[in-house]
């Protein structure tokens, strides 16, 4: 179970880095935006998952932590991606 | 745009639902399941302001199956951006079955941002679509299980 946590840690540390790596280039918003789902949701759910493994003493709060990361990154995802309409005949850049 | 306010029957499974909600997320935040607290729990969450809404019980369903369904199919779409060498990007639009019911947008929207493939940005003005930004793996990397929607 300790070595399944590991791995759950590791992975999410490694998420973290790749999806947190392109914040300080110069990619496009959305491109940023959709790495760093990777990041923040998934690799953050992944440490969540490593640290619930370890036992259940703090599982209620770890459990609140993992519903309010879903829910808050992907609506928070969705209020910083939200633009209003391209104006017709204009091509996403 | 004003929608007129539903009966109480007809309003009554989103009220259960939300009471049920806010229940939960009080016995997580408190750990505690004593008598007293969960009265007080289920105090809080009816007293906490409750709107009316009725509720697309179909439609709710089969979004929120398909939002939980979403969470183990995004660490798939996770490691497959994350070996993809040159990820093709897009405007797509996506069809949205909420029938006007905010509650199912939210799980539509949940579903679709929480994929690393694809990011929301807006309604469409009719209303029945997603404006759908999405990054996914090149050519090259087609055909090895890559799901074409």
């Amino acid at each position: 179970m300790n070595l399944l946590s590991a791995l759950a840690l590791g992975l999410g540390a490694l998420f973290w880095l790749w999806g947190t790596a392109p914040l300080l280039g110069r990619a496009a918003l959305l491109v940023k935006l959709h790495s760093l789902t990777v990041a923040d949701t998934l690799g953050s759910a992944l440490i969540l998952l490593g640290l619930l493994l370890r036992g259940p003493r703090q599982w209620p709060l770890l459990l609140l932590a993992l519903a309010m990361l879903l829910i808050w990154n992907a609506l928070l995802g969705y209020v910083l991606a939200a633009q209003p309409p391209l104006p017709p005949g204009r091509r996403e850049p | 745009m004003t929608t007129p306010i539903p009966p109480l029957p007809a309003a009554l499974p989103v009220l259960l639902l939300t009471t049920a909600l806010r229940l939960t997320l009080w016995c997580l935040l408190t750990s505690d399941l004593s008598p007293l607290n969960l009265g007080l729990g289920l105090a809080v969450a009816l007293l906490l302001p409750h709107r009316r809404r009725t509720l697309p019980l179909g439609a709710f369903l089969a979004a929120l199956g398909q939002a939980l369904v979403a969470i183990p199919q995004a660490y798939g779409e996770a490691f497959r951006l994350m070996l993809a060498r040159q990820p093709l990007n897009g405007l797509v639009r996506e069809p949205s079955q909420a029938e006007g019911s905010d509650l199912v947008i939210a799980l539509e929207i949940f579903r679709l941002s929480v994929t690393p493939f694809t990011l929301v940005l807006g309604l469409e003005s009719d209303g029945r679509h997603y404006r759908v930004h999405r990054r996914r793996p090149g050519p090259t990397q087609r055909g090895k299980g890559g799901r074409q929607r």
